[in-house]
C-alpha cells in the first residue's frame, strides 16, 4: 500500500548549503581584512613626527622640516626637492633656506628627518647647516612612509 | 516541528559584518603612526662625557671605549710623527676585543706630511645584542649599564645603524626615564661617498667597494681626527 505523502515535506528548503557558502565568504573576508591589516601595520602609510616647540628649560625654536633621502633632500612644507649634487649650489633652494633661517636663528632651526639610506649623506647636510651657523637637529625615520610634521606647544 | 534559525543567523551575520567594518576602519587609522618626541631635538654641545652604545641589527650593544682604548694604548710612549706606525703595529698585535667588539688601530698618512691614528671598533657578528623589545624592561642590560653612570656628568650617545632605528628609540626613551640626556649619530654600514682622500666618488647605495678606486666603503665605528663631536639633542 502506498504511503501518503506529507504535503509539506517537498516544500521544505534547506538553508544549510547556502549558509555554508555564506560562512565561507565571511571567513574569507575576515582573513582578507586580517592580512591587509597586518601588511598595513607593518608598512604604515604615513608617519607623523610630533615635535615639542620648547626644551624643558623653556627655550623655544620653530623647526623648519627637511627630509633627507638617499639622493636628495625635501624641504617642507612646500616639498621642494634639491638633488644631492645641488646642495652647495648657491642658487639652489637649500642655500636660500640656510640664508633665510640664519637671519632668524634665535627663533628657528632646521630639523632633519633622516631616512636609513641617507645616513651618510645626513652628516654632510648637518655639517653644511652648522657651517651656516644655524641650529640643527635630526631624527631617524624608517624607509617608505610619507612624512607629516606637527609642532606641539606642550611637552 | 522545525526550528527556524533565520533570525538568529541574521543577527549573527550582521554582527560579524559590523565587526569586519570596524576592524577595517581601525586598521586604516592605525596604519598612520605617530612619532612623539619628548624634547626639542636641537643639537647642542655639552660638557658631559658620552657613554657609547651602538644600535644595530635590531638590538643594542654597549661600546666601552675607555677600557678598549686603554688596552690598545697600554704602555705606549708619547706618540710622535715617526713612531705612529710602530704604535699602530704594537696595538694591533695585542688582538684587543671584548664580547661585543674587535678593535684595531689604523694609521692615516696624508702625503707623508701629516699622520694620525684612528681607533676602530667593529661589532662582532656574534655579539650578544640586547634586542629592542627588551630595552628598558626590567632586567635590561642597557638600563643596568646606565645605572653605573652618573646622569649629572655623563650622557648616552648612540651610534645608530639603518637597522637599529627602533632599538635606538626604545633606548632613548629608557635613558630619558633614567634621567640621562642623549644624542645620536647616524652611521651607515657602507659609505656612498668614497672616504679615500682624493677620490670622493659617490657610488650606489650599499656598494662595499668604491667603483672608482677600489677602496673599502665599510664604515665601522671609528675615533680619530676630523670626526664628529658627540652632542646631545
Amino acid at each position: 500500500m502506498a504511503r501518503r505523502r506529507n504535503p509539506s515535506a517537498g516544500e521544505l528548503v534547506s538553508l544549510f548549503p547556502f549558509l555554508s557558502v555564506l560562512a565561507c565568504v565571511v571567513s574569507l573576508l575576515v582573513f582578507v581584512v586580517a592580512t591587509v591589516g597586518l601588511i598595513a601595520l607593518r608598512n604604515p602609510e604615513g608617519v607623523t613626527l610630533q615635535i615639542p616647540r620648547a626644551t624643558a628649560a623653556g627655550v623655544e625654536r620653530e623647526p623648519v622640516f627637511v627630509e633627507c633621502d638617499v639622493d636628495r633632500i625635501i624641504i617642507y612644507p612646500e616639498q621642494t626637492v634639491v638633488a644631492r649634487e645641488d646642495l652647495a649650489d648657491e642658487s639652489a633652494a637649500f642655500q636660500a633656506l640656510l640664508k633665510r633661517v640664519a637671519k632668524e636663528k634665535d627663533r628657528r632651526y632646521i630639523l632633519l628627518a633622516v631616512r636609513p639610506k641617507a645616513f651618510d649623506f645626513a652628516q654632510r647636510v648637518i655639517r653644511m647647516v652648522e657651517e651656516a651657523e644655524v641650529g640643527v637637529g635630526s631624527e631617524p625615520v624608517e624607509e617608505g612612509p610619507k612624512l607629516r610634521f606637527q609642532v606641539s606647544d606642550s611637552r | 516541528m522545525g526550528f527556524n534559525l533565520d533570525p538568529c543567523l541574521d543577527i549573527l551575520f550582521n554582527t560579524v559584518g559590523i565587526l569586519v567594518v570596524i576592524t577595517a576602519l581601525a586598521l586604516v587609522s592605525a596604519s598612520d603612526v605617530s612619532l612623539v618626541l619628548e624634547s626639542l631635538p636641537m643639537l647642542r654641545e655639552t660638557e658631559k662625557e658620552p657613554v657609547f652604545f651602538e644600535c644595530a641589527r635590531g638590538g643594542i650593544a654597549p661600546l666601552d671605549v675607555e677600557t678598549l682604548r686603554g688596552r690598545l694604548t697600554e704602555g705606549w710612549p708619547q706618540p710622535t710623527f715617526h713612531n705612529l706606525p710602530k704604535l699602530a703595529d704594537m696595538a694591533n698585535a695585542r688582538d684587543v676585543e671584548d664580547q661585543y667588539y674587535d678593535c684595531r688601530v689604523e694609521m692615516e698618512d696624508f702625503f707623508g706630511i701629516q699622520r694620525s691614528l684612528n681607533f676602530i671598533y667593529e661589532l662582532k657578528d656574534d655579539a650578544p645584542l640586547e634586542l629592542d623589545a627588551s630595552v628598558g624592561k626590567p632586567g635590561s642590560p642597557f638600563v643596568a649599564r646606565l645605572r653605573e653612570c652618573d646622569p649629572g656628568r655623563q650622557f648616552a650617545y648612540f651610534v645608530v645603524r639603518p637597522d637599529g632605528i627602533n632599538a635606538f628609540r626604545m633606548a632613548r626613551r629608557a635613558a630619558a626615564a633614567e634621567g640621562f640626556e642623549s644624542g645620536w649619530l647616524a652611521r651607515p654600514y657602507y659609505w656612498r661617498e668614497c672616504p679615500e682622500w682624493g677620490c670622493l666618488h659617490a657610488g650606489k647605495y650599499g656598494a662595499t667597494k668604491c667603483a672608482e678606486c677600489g677602496a673599502s666603503l665599510a664604515a665601522p665605528v671609528s675615533f680619530g681626527a676630523g670626526g664628529v663631536t658627540p652632542g646631545v639633542q
